[in-house]
């Protein structure tokens, strides 16, 4: 019994000293091994008296069981401290900077546009394009600009040289589309156009010789100026925010009548008048009602169909929304410029 | 247009200050683009009248004046030494402000002698581009020690009007003080033109005749004899400068001025220089040469109108006068030309000859044919006020003033157009108001239309006035009832859809101009440009047949600025000639400089594969999977072993590769540059929707993993290993993935070695090793057979 009680004694001691995974293995075999003195008592437990086996095997068993738990205690600690070990070893400086992939990002004008084409097509309006070389008829005639109008001296033309063929230039409004739309469906017509235009502009911080607009055209029975002016707040509320207002003046375009030039409340200043729109408005765009000549000339009948239309720059909303002071910027692949951007607008 | 207001309000006397009459007139379509103010920096300046004037002691230029201003005598150093004793002169005092200076006058001491302020040439005051001597202010009725800028009116503002092509009556400041008159209630003041005449007959000294009536509905002119040709008054040069004119002298600034105010062009010629005193208005010959007023000699076709006397030609009618019949110091009897010009035939002229004058402004764009007798009665009294002489009675004339015409409107069609009830009776004040002769019968206005509207010619075009007139605030804001749902073209989508993968896969979208140069084209060799026609300058002379050239001066241009990593796309229209011509959107990208960014990033730059990859992920997202390389390609723009055709569908539809070294450096770019460019519609024709049943192929048994590794000589090419183990695997195969190129080590010299990880799985099963090391086996003997590759042991 003392052996007993001394070999537990010293296996609790070894199992605590040792200091790693290979010591304690060590331990183990030392304390309960074959051939440890605690397995010869275990052993010589047959040879002993009834009374003294029952008393003795009790005692083992229990030192047994004191010196198993020690020892996965123990083994479980040196575990435990040799995993933070490795752990502390492979910490990192966390204020490193974290790796990105990547960054991508969309042009102003294509975030803009997406912005200015959504509100239209949630109202119902359709995408519709053109192309950008374009002849007399579609840019000019068929819009109410005869040839010897005077609105031709309004904006310069850039042509394009194509032997043998008629007369063709860089479309100077995306209203060509509105043409091209009305010669290929009857009404109704709800159509935005975005698209390329070009002037022969010698370029500064606000003209370009390539700009681009958002054309919109609705054609259908009993579409009235209210209309007009009912789209084109929606358009600014859902643009430009809620507390939006519009306001239309007389103006003339050949191709509409009324026309009118079409401003919004200042979204910077909230229309008190501050540096950006100076009165309070910010003019944003062009619109009217079709011209009867011009659906007439696309094959309708004006007297049963009216309609409106309106044109405005995108790059100039994407100018004044992201507060970029000259359009060259937009037109320049500055990467400086672009990685403001992202793929939202 | 410049408008003077005081000019405005002795027609339209209204009370209004500048910015409300201007906001006012802004609601009513006048177009005003600003309120200017050219004396806003006079202050101060007073008449003096000039006492002695006597060499400055220490300069030739240099004069002293001593000035008298009613308060005492004051010396000031003039540059100039044309007054003289008695005359009055503008004295800029010691704290006066001029216009042409930035600060307030002070002392100063020139040359050793004080200054005191000084005397100033109309230039200096904006009253006339003139800066060659004192302005002399004796015929103004001034009294010195008076204040200059209140007695001559020059606290005025001006209305900048941007005149639409539709209303060409606000090319007058009687037209202005029209709208203004109707706008703001007070009575328009007619222009009071009835000139005194003598007895004699202007139609007894000269004549008329109209070869053109057609060109020239009406002429007529008046004559105004013993004239003494000298300067304005200093009024009227500066209500002329403030309009935007420049005085020339007081026969031309008459005409000018009552042009002006009447909106009708008139011209002055010299009445002793018109042979046989008789003006006719004919077309020209072919190939007729004139002199014109600005010493031009211009050719003219059968399609010009021109004035001529009894033997040639002396103006382009409506356009400029030419040099033989000139008003000249010397002139002492004028014949005033007052005349009805028809619009398309002075547009056609003056755009031909690139020559658009005051009066070809206003003929270009329509002026009133009922003017014409006022026009020509204004200038005549102007000119008799101005420089002496008298009008004879009458004027030699021909043609007539053309009868008016009538239009009508529906007040239920205005209603309808424009949202609101208009009714009969609002339509009526409208015409009322506008000052329109109007008849109403059953449902309909019919409204007489004035000359000078010449932009109202149907029922629209009075339902415009409508709108105006009563305010566009007047509208409802009301949604069409829309019936369709919004959308777009398929084409529009995938667009934005190309735009979207690129921009996920790290690049930035730029957007560029759509023209090149003849450089550019050269550096691609395209010969297929669209030549722009009238471009303003070389950089612009074609339309761009490719959107890589844009884009590799872009990254040019963001090296220059010192930006290392350059990785940009466009999506964009490309032009080509040919019969029809072609109109095609492209998608290019570029990459350039540093691969990955960052403490950690791997030190390597862009190269072609790198654009392979974002090609490759393109395909991918649009669902494109025909596509593969095509030929290397030769032309100049690429390097030569990096670059190659993309095909998509087997054909041709863009290119990959590498910029040539020597392009690279021609423009500035250090540095491997890789691009492509492809075809948006060859891809959006080959984009398959991802399939429906995209969750049916989902594997449910776990793959079996081999890494195989081959030695090959440096010939042979991965993409054709690759294919040929692909074939070979067959269907078990489900990925196989190249995931190492090694040279060097064991591995023999010109030899390289392709290590590929090999996933194979069946939809049905579990495979087992037999299965799979069958395959390999049969993979093995392929490629050694093949390529004579040798399987790298471990």
């Amino acid at each position: 019994m003392r052996a007993l009680e001394a070999e537990l004694e010293r296996g609790l001691g070894l199992f605590a000293d040792a200091q790693d995974a290979g010591a304690l293995d060590e331990a183990q075999t030392a304390i309960m091994g074959r051939k440890s003195p605690f397995s010869q008592i275990q052993k010589s437990l047959g040879s002993m008296s009834e009374a003294d086996r029952r008393e003795v095997g009790r005692a083992a068993n229990e030192a047994r069981t004191s010196l198993q738990e020690a020892l996965e205690g123990r083994r479980q600690r040196l575990q435990e401290a040799a995993e933070g070990q490795l752990l502390e070893a492979d910490s990192i400086d966390l204020t490193l900077p974290g790796r990105r992939a990547r960054r991508g990002s969309l042009h102003p004008l294509t975030l803009v546009e997406r912005e200015m084409v959504g509100v239209f097509q949630r109202m119902g309006f359709r995408v519709a394009e053109g192309p950008e070389i374009e002849d007399d008829w579609h840019n000019f005639q068929a819009l109410n600009i005869p040839v010897d109008h005077p609105a031709r001296t309004m904006k310069d033309s850039l042509y394009v040289d194509i032997e043998g063929g008629p007369e063709l230039l860089l479309r100077t409004e995306t209203s060509a589309v509105q043409i091209r739309t009305m010669q290929s469906q009857q009404p109704p017509v709800y159509v935005v156009a975005p698209g390329r235009v070009y002037r022969r502009d010698t370029a500064d911080a606000t003209h370009s010789a390539v700009f681009h607009q958002l054309e919109g055209l609705a054609v259908d029975e009993g579409i009235t100026f209210s209309h007009l002016k009912g789209v084109l707040e929606a358009f600014a509320k859902a643009l430009f925010g809620p507390d939006q207002r519009v306001r239309l003046s007389p103006s003339y375009f050949p191709f509409v009548e009324p026309g009118a030039q079409v401003e919004v409340s200042c979204f910077k200043c909230g229309g008190v008048g501050c540096r950006t729109c100076g009165n309070g408005w910010i003019e944003i765009l062009g619109a009217g009602m079709v011209h009867p000549q011009v659906l007439e000339n696309c094959g309708y009948d004006s007297e049963r169909y009216t309609g409106f239309a309106f044109g405005m720059g995108i790059d100039r909303v994407a100018l004044l929304r992201y507060g970029i002071p000259d359009i060259r910027m937009l037109f320049d692949a500055d990467v400086r410029v672009l990685e403001r951007f992202g793929v939202f607008a | 247009m410049k408008v003077v207001l005081s000019w405005l309000r002795e027609f339209a006397p209204t009370e209004l200050g500048a910015d409300d009459l201007a906001e006012l007139l802004v609601r009513r379509g006048v177009h005003i683009e600003g309120i200017l103010r050219p004396w806003a920096d006079l202050d101060g300046v007073v008449v003096a009248r000039v006492v002695e004037v006597t060499d400055h002691p220490n300069s030739e230029k240099l004069c002293i004046a001593l000035v008298d201003d009613g308060a005492g005598e004051h010396q000031v150093v003039a540059g100039i030494r044309n007054m003289s004793p008695g005359d009055l002169v503008p004295w800029a005092r010691p704290g006066s402000r001029v216009p042409g200076l930035p600060d307030p006058l002070g002392a100063r001491e020139l040359r050793g002698v004080v200054s005191n302020g000084m005397l100033c040439s109309a230039r200096e005051l904006a009253i006339a581009d003139l800066h060659t001597g004192i302005l002399i202010l004796n015929d103004e009725g001034l009294q010195a020690g008076s204040d200059l800028k209140s007695e001559l009116d020059l606290d005025d503002a001006v209305l900048d009007i941007e005149v639409e092509p539709n209303r060409p009556d606000f090319l007058s400041v009687y037209g202005v003080a029209r709208e203004a008159a109707a706008a703001t209630g007070v009575g328009l003041i007619p222009i009071d033109a009835a000139p005194d005449e003598v007895a004699e007959l202007a139609a007894s000294v000269a004549s008329v005749e109209i070869e053109d009536l057609d060109g020239c509905p009406r002429y007529l002119a008046r004559i105004i004899k013993g004239v003494r040709v000298g300067p304005s008054p200093i009024r009227v040069q500066a209500r002329l400068t403030a309009s935007g004119m420049r005085p020339v002298s007081n026969v031309v600034d008459a005409t000018n001025y009552a042009m002006l105010e009447t909106g009708q062009p008139l011209h002055a010629f010299d009445l002793f220089l018109v042979k046989g005193a008789g003006i006719i208005v004919r077309r020209a010959a072919e190939g007729e040469r004139l002199v014109t007023l600005d010493d031009v000699e211009r050719e003219l076709t059968t399609e010009d109108l021109m004035i001529a006397d009894g033997g040639r030609s002396v103006a382009i009618a409506g356009v400029m006068g030419g040099d033989f019949a000139e008003v000249s110091d010397a002139t002492q009897d004028i014949l005033l030309e007052s005349a009805h010009f028809t619009r398309t035939g002075v547009l056609r002229t003056a755009r031909r000859l690139g020559l658009h004058t005051e009066a070809s402004v206003r003929f270009e764009r329509g002026t009133d044919p009922e003017g014409v007798a006022t026009g020509a009665d204004r200038g005549a009294s102007l000119i008799a006020k101005w420089c002496g002489g008298t009008i004879l009675a009458g004027a030699a004339e021909a043609g007539a003033v053309p009868a008016r015409t009538w239009v009508s409107m529906r007040p239920v069609k205005a209603s309808a157009l424009l949202g609101y009830e208009v009714g009969a009776k609002g339509a009526e004040q409208v015409f009322a108001q506008l000052g329109f002769g109007q008849r109403s019968a059953e449902d309909l206005i019919e409204v007489e239309v004035p000359g000078y509207r010449v932009d109202i010619e149907r029922e629209v075009d009075l339902i415009e006035e409508v709108a105006r007139v009563q305010g566009y605030d007047k509208l409802d804001s009301e949604l069409p009832p829309v019936r369709q749902a919004g959308g777009e073209p398929a084409a529009y989508a995938f667009g934005h859809k190309v735009r979207d993968v690129l921009a996920g896969a790290g690049l930035r979208e730029a957007v560029l101009l759509s023209f090149a140069s003849s450089g550019d084209l050269a550096l691609t060799g395209d010969d297929d440009a669209i030549e722009i026609a009238n471009p303003l300058n070389a950089e612009e002379g074609y339309l761009r047949t490719r959107l890589i050239t844009g884009l590799l001066h872009g990254v040019a241009r963001n090296q220059a600025k010192g930006v290392g990593s350059v990785a940009l796309f466009e999506v964009g229209t490309v032009h080509r000639a040919g019969d029809p011509f072609e109109e095609s959107r492209k998608v290019a990208l570029v990459l350039c400089g540093p691969a990955e960014s960052g403490w950690s990033g791997a030190d390597r730059p862009f190269d072609v594969l790198d654009a392979k990859g974002v090609i490759a992920t393109l395909m991918q997202e649009l669902g494109v999977q025909d596509w593969g390389l095509g030929d290397r390609l030769q032309t100049p723009l690429f390097h030569p072993g990096r670059s190659c055709s993309l095909q998509v569908s087997g054909e041709d539809a863009g290119v990959l590769g590498e910029l040539h070294p020597r392009v690279a450096e021609a423009m500035d770019i250090t540095g491997r540059v890789a691009f492509a460019e492809i075809g948006l519609e060859e891809l959006r024709a080959a984009s398959v929707p991802p399939a429906s049943a995209v969750f049916a192929d989902v594997p449910r048994f776990p793959p079996v993993r081999r890494d195989l590794a081959f030695v090959v000589t440096e010939s042979v090419l991965a993409g054709a290993l690759t294919d040929a183990l692909t074939e070979e695997a067959g269907p078990l195969l489900s990925s196989c993935e190249l995931f190492d190129v090694f040279r060097g080590g064991s591995i023999p010299s010109g030899h390289k070695s392709l290590a590929f990880a090999l996933d194979f799985r069946s939809a049905h099963r579990t495979l087992t090793d037999e299965e799979v090391e069958e395959v390999l086996a049969r993979i093995v003997a392929r490629l050694a057979a093949g390529f004579g590759a040798e399987l790298r042991a471990g």
